[in-house]
């Protein structure tokens, strides 16, 4: 097998990248459009989102969600486990600031989760056709937050 | 998708399950891809991933670290991504209630995570690969739970019962 790693670091930075601006056809370009059954598991999703018409549906609620939203990824390994599919890890920090009334201030939101994405080979290159957000949970989102107050607290 | 092929998939996810059900860290090893360094473990409350041999020793710690596991997978989305690739994809409510003495009385714990986990066959034997757990955004967990004591009412305040320490 080939090192996919340079190619597929280089897509998932590409693709995290459309989240500035809400680029979900950008998004979209990079997933495989002839699988049958993508699978996409955001975070905030209670059930996960399969096929098409779900994805695009999610895509476009989110454009009316948020009113602005930013990502970034690191510490991305990549593994090639068939002649054309691929598995991929990454970290993923996104910024947000949910829509809302005008006058009511809002700051952003952020938190990192960590990516399970697998990649087919297409005749374009690799294209995601199953993608799932892990953040931690919450007893160690807790354990994360007394850590950081300890820290800024410096006792 | 014919169903005779993602049925080993299936089996392995109840193997699985079966096993951490009953604690059987052997049973969890054997389906473990052992000689993959490669592979990963992401727990739902571990920061970082245990990768190639550092699985087998979580595997068994997690097992012995327990005195009752609850592993319930549901919903279960199989593929045969190749012939000798599987992916699992599923629902998973989880309990534990830990072996050593904690603040919380050693209460049981539970949850709900989605689970992708990958498969491959060699020489005839199914075994996972890759394991990731992705419970719901904590801001939403910790907003339905706020959301649950409002369903619950306001009267139902939990009782307490206040027992004086008879020694220092």
């Amino acid at each position: 097998m080939t090192d996919v790693m340079p190619e597929i670091a280089a897509l998932v930075a590409q693709y995290v990248g459309y989240s500035e601006g809400m680029n979900f056809e950008g998004k979209r370009s990079l997933w495989d459009q002839d699988d049958p059954q993508p699978l996409l598991m955001p975070e905030e999703a209670h059930e996960p989102i399969i096929g098409w018409a779900a994805i695009n549906a999610y895509w476009s609620k989110s454009r009316v969600i948020m009113e602005s939203l930013k990502s970034r990824s690191a510490n991305h390994l990549a593994r090639q486990i068939a002649p054309d599919l691929a598995i991929a890890t990454y970290d993923m920090r996104w910024v947000a600031t949910l829509a809302g009334p005008a006058n009511v201030v809002r700051k952003p939101i952020a938190a990192d989760v960590r990516v399970t994405a697998l990649l087919r080979r297409k005749p374009e290159g690799w294209r995601f056709f199953h993608l799932m957000e892990a953040p931690i949970d919450l007893l160690g989102m807790a354990r994360l937050a007394a850590e950081q107050t300890a820290r800024e607290s410096a006792l | 998708m014919k169903a005779d092929e993602t049925e080993p998939l299936e089996h392995i996810v109840t193997a699985w399950a079966s096993a951490w059900q009953h604690r059987m860290s052997a049973q969890l090893v054997a389906l473990w891809d052992t000689a993959d360094v490669k592979s990963w473990f992401l727990s739902a409350g571990s920061v970082e991933p245990y990768i190639g041999h550092a699985v087998v020793g979580h595997l068994q710690r997690r097992c012995l670290g327990s005195n009752a596991i609850g592993y319930r997978p549901g919903q279960l989305h199989l593929r045969r991504l190749a012939p000798d690739i599987g992916l699992a994809f599923f629902n998973l409510d989880w309990s534990e209630r830990l072996a050593a003495q904690n603040l919380d009385g050693n209460k049981t714990l539970g949850g709900r995570v989605r689970v992708t986990m990958m498969m491959r066959l060699q020489a005839s034997v199914w075994r996972v690969f890759h394991y990731a757990e992705a419970p719901l955004a904590p801001l939403l967990e910790l907003q339905a739970f706020y959301e649950a004591i409002a369903a619950d009412g306001l009267e139902n305040i939990p009782s307490r019962t206040f027992v004086p320490a008879t020694q220092p």
